[in-house]
């Protein structure tokens, strides 16, 4: 890949892409992680409980249990 | 509140789990002929459809599209419709995907073995069946997004958005790499050439990874695995950071490294840091599964569903803390071409995907056939034959790689290859391939087990095909943002939104990253004696891709001293600019042949040792692996199509003259005439329309072109 990235190199102003990329990533990631933090404890609690919250009888934990 | 009643369709669940185990059995069926052909390479059984270069797209597309793909497919239509308390949107939907999906399945299966291939790995299908994948995944997306609107719940667990961008990403991964122009029915030539159409298909050969094999898996393990601990996933936050810095980091900072000699200092040594930071979303996603079972381990021990989950995602630590070291410069160095790669995707496909796969179907059979599974004795022994396999398999491979990755850069103290006979350095490892075999049996034989684990469960039990279930009908909210309310919740709670985020995030990466690999084009120095493809070396490049000969061969010498020494000049970017599609292949088990026609270099062969090569490899070069290719001297050349093959080239901005095509078969004949003399003069006896003088004429031009002055 050295070899391409030579020629990569050779295109005027293509440095623009990673930095513009890097930038873009590095803000919408803190943000989210920012977001990500300050989140209240009981919605958390709520999201991270959807898959168990269904009304169906659980043969495997009945399974699990015999 | 009105509580409504409503059925969760079990049947599509089932259809698709019982294709998963069925394309499964037989890609990992294919997989293990094409490591028995690695040692016997008579059981390529001297037949087209069987030899290697073919079986061997079989198989990956086989455990990828058809195996992982089905299962994915299973895992969605079941925890989608749990987590959205709703029905699929509509059955109709649900089931023209199913079939449309098996036909694509099919279609691939057989065009592959007749060779109708574009010779991209992963994207080999010609292009009406690429247009079908298309149409078939818009139905599955369409099925997918109706079933999130009308759904009961508020929110949108993180399962789904994983299925969400992996829906988007892939369609646009596809796309992009699928532009192609046809020649007929089933021949096309890419739309980009050379170093351009690497980097396109390597740009999807990444991400296709991240976003078929990775994400939408990710998103099962949400789901499944607190489903089958009974307990909440260790922490929701991490799922969310996971989710972002993965579809982010993949989609934008994977292949950056190609860039990183262009940028200034500051932000090389940003990169480096960060570079090492992308190992943290993988880990974080697998700690958060691993951390999901604490104090649940004697669970663990009891319940051979946990087993193999756990199992599954350490897999998934492993091959993403392994990816990250292979795209080390020098560390790519020694693995790339090598079975080192093949061992590391084994880990992925056997650990991560087959075995979070067979966790899934343990839990979800028993659970849709109101049952206990058969034996649950059985499973564990499934399961430790499974872990055997994977070790027995890779741990041989990565040896071998790195037995023959020395014995190919060892030089005598006198400067010169200790090992110049490429082959010596094949037959060192064979004992390798010898226990990758074994590994693949057993884990093979785990497969088998399980199935008879499964079809003596589902004898006995109870098929709930429309499982009754009620919920609260959704209360209709704002679409306003509510106050109090954070814009990712409120996000969150609006798939549409979620969706056009999240393609917008993935799209301005895509373009990002996409966009100097179309400036490239115009940047590759060209090499003024570098012309295209003689009519006759053109349909020979043609065979050659028939015959999937880039699945063994290189076409890219790497400008190492090991490598100039054994193949000879490096290869220059200018060489390949006419090259729809690129072959430079990813895997030598046979020697490069970039400079196979290059008369003064130490590979080059006359024309009659090509052609008894090609129909008995072993009675040139004893002990080869190479399969044979006795069709290619019986079969004559269909040149019916080399006018059109001009045009399309010309169209593509190959500069043959104008009109060339008309008088195109006049030169390729009279080229013929002169190869056939040739091997008249070595002895061998045959016309000069047979398929192997196409071929012969285009190994021999191969490399040369920057010789002539
Ligand atoms: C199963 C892997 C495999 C496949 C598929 C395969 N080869 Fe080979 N090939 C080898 C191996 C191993 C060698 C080295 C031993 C030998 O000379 O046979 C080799 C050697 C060669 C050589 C001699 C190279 C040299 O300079 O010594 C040529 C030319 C060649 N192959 C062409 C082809 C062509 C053309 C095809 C497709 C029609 C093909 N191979 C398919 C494995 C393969």
């Amino acid at each position: 890949m050295k070899l391409i990235s030579h020629y990569l190199e050779s295109i005027d102003g293509v440095v623009i892409y990673p930095i513009i990329s890097f930038l873009i990533f590095v803000t919408v990631f803190s943000l989210i992680t920012i977001y990500t933090l300050r989140l209240k404890k009981s919605k958390v609690k709520e999201m991270k409980n959807m898959p168990l919250d269904d009304n169906e009888t659980d043969i495997n934990l009945i399974n699990q249990q015999l | 509140m009105q509580i409504e009643k409503f059925y969760y369709d079990n049947k599509i669940v089932k259809y698709f789990a019982y294709a998963t185990i069925f394309w499964g059995l037989i890609g990992m069926l294919v997989g293990l002929l094409a490591a028995l052909q690695l040692v016997w390479p008579s059981l390529s059984f001297d037949f087209a459809m069987t030899t290697f270069g073919r079986i061997r797209p079989v198989h990956t597309n086989a455990v990828i599209f058809a195996f992982v793909g089905n299962g994915i497919f299973m895992g969605v239509y079941y925890s989608l419709q749990r987590l959205s308390k709703a029905r699929m949107y509509s059955d109709l939907l649900s089931y023209i995907h199913f079939w449309g999906w098996q036909f694509i399945i099919v279609l691939a299966a057989i065009t592959l073995l007749l060779g109708y291939t574009t010779s991209k790995e992963y994207a080999e299908l010609e292009w009406p069946i690429d247009i079908l994948i298309t149409i078939i995944w818009v139905v599955f997306g369409w099925n997918m997004f109706g079933t999130i609107i009308k759904r009961r719940t508020g929110h949108i667990y993180v399962a789904i958005w994983f299925y969400i961008a992996t829906f988007v990403t892939v369609a646009v991964l596809h796309i992009v790499n699928s532009f192609e122009v046809p020649v007929s029915f089933w021949k096309s030539y890419s739309l980009y050439a050379g170093v351009q159409d690497a980097l396109v298909q390597w740009w999807y050969g990444h991400n296709a990874v991240a976003f078929f094999l990775t994400t939408p898996y990710l998103g099962l393990m949400y789901y499944f695995l607190p489903k089958a601990a009974n307990r909440p996933i260790y922490s929701y936050k991490l799922s969310i950071i996971h989710f972002w810095a993965l579809i982010f980091i993949y989609i934008w900072a994977g292949p950056h490294h190609l860039l990183y000699t262009a940028l200034p200092d500051w932000i090389q040594a940003l990169g480096v840091t960060f570079s090492v930071m992308l190992i943290a979303p993988s880990w974080g996603g697998m700690l958060n599964g691993l951390l999901t079972l604490r104090g649940a381990w004697d669970k663990v021990r009891e319940e051979p569903v946990l087993k193999f989950l756990v199992v599954a995602v350490t897999a998934y630590g492993l091959s993403t803390f392994e990816g990250p070291m292979m795209s080390l410069k020098s560390v790519n160095a020694l693995t790339h071409f090598t079975d080192w790669t093949i061992a590391h995707v084994h880990i992925g496909a056997l650990g991560w995907n087959g075995f979070l796969t067979f966790g899934i179907l343990y839990w979800l059979i028993p659970k849709m056939f109101n049952i206990k599974l058969h034996s649950k004795k059985l499973a564990n022994v499934h399961f430790w034959l499974g872990t055997l396999g994977i070790l027995v398999y890779a741990i041989p491979l990565y040896w071998g790689a790195v037995t023959q990755t020395l014995m190919w850069k060892e030089f005598t103290p006198e400067g010169f290859l200790k090992y110049p006979n490429f082959l010596e350095t094949v037959t060192q490892i064979i004992p390798m391939y010898h226990a990758r075999i074994f590994g693949g049996v057993l884990y093979l034989v785990g497969v088998v087990l399980m199935i008879y684990n499964i079809a003596k469960t589902v004898k006995v039990g109870n098929f709930v095909a429309d499982e009754a279930t009620e919920a609260a009908a959704r209360e209709v909210v704002s679409p306003k943002r509510m106050k109090g309310e954070g814009w990712h919740r409120w996000l969150e709670r609006k798939p549409i939104q979620f969706m056009l985020l999240s393609m917008v995030a993935i799209l301005i990466g895509g373009i990002i990253e996409i966009v100097p690999t179309y400036l490239i084009k115009s940047n590759i120095p060209t090499i003024a004696s570098v012309k295209p493809y003689t009519p006759l070396e053109l349909q020979g490049r043609d065979i050659y891709i028939r015959e999937g000969c880039y699945t063994c061969h290189s076409q890219m010498i790497r400008p190492f001293r090991s490598e100039t020494e054994r193949y000879g000049e490096y290869s220059k970017a200018g060489e390949f600019v006419y090259d729809h599609p690129f072959l430079w292949g990813s895997k030598r088990t046979g020697p490069d042949l970039a400079r196979e026609g290059v008369q003064t270099e130490r590979n080059y062969k006359p024309d009659s040792w090509h052609y008894n090569h090609m129909l008995k490899p072993q009675s040139v070069s004893p002990n080869s692996i190479m399969p044979a290719y006795p069709w290619l001297i019986k079969n004559k050349l269909d040149i019916s199509r080399t006018k059109k093959k001009i045009e399309v080239m010309q169209y593509l901005g190959v500069p043959y003259p104008e009109g060339y095509g008309d008088i195109a078969n006049e030169d390729l004949k009279k080229q013929a005439e002169k190869i056939a003399a040739n091997l008249k003069a070595g002895g061998i006896e045959t016309t000069s329309d047979k398929e192997i003088i196409a071929l012969i004429a285009y190994l021999q031009r191969l490399g040369t072109d920057i010789y002539n002055k």
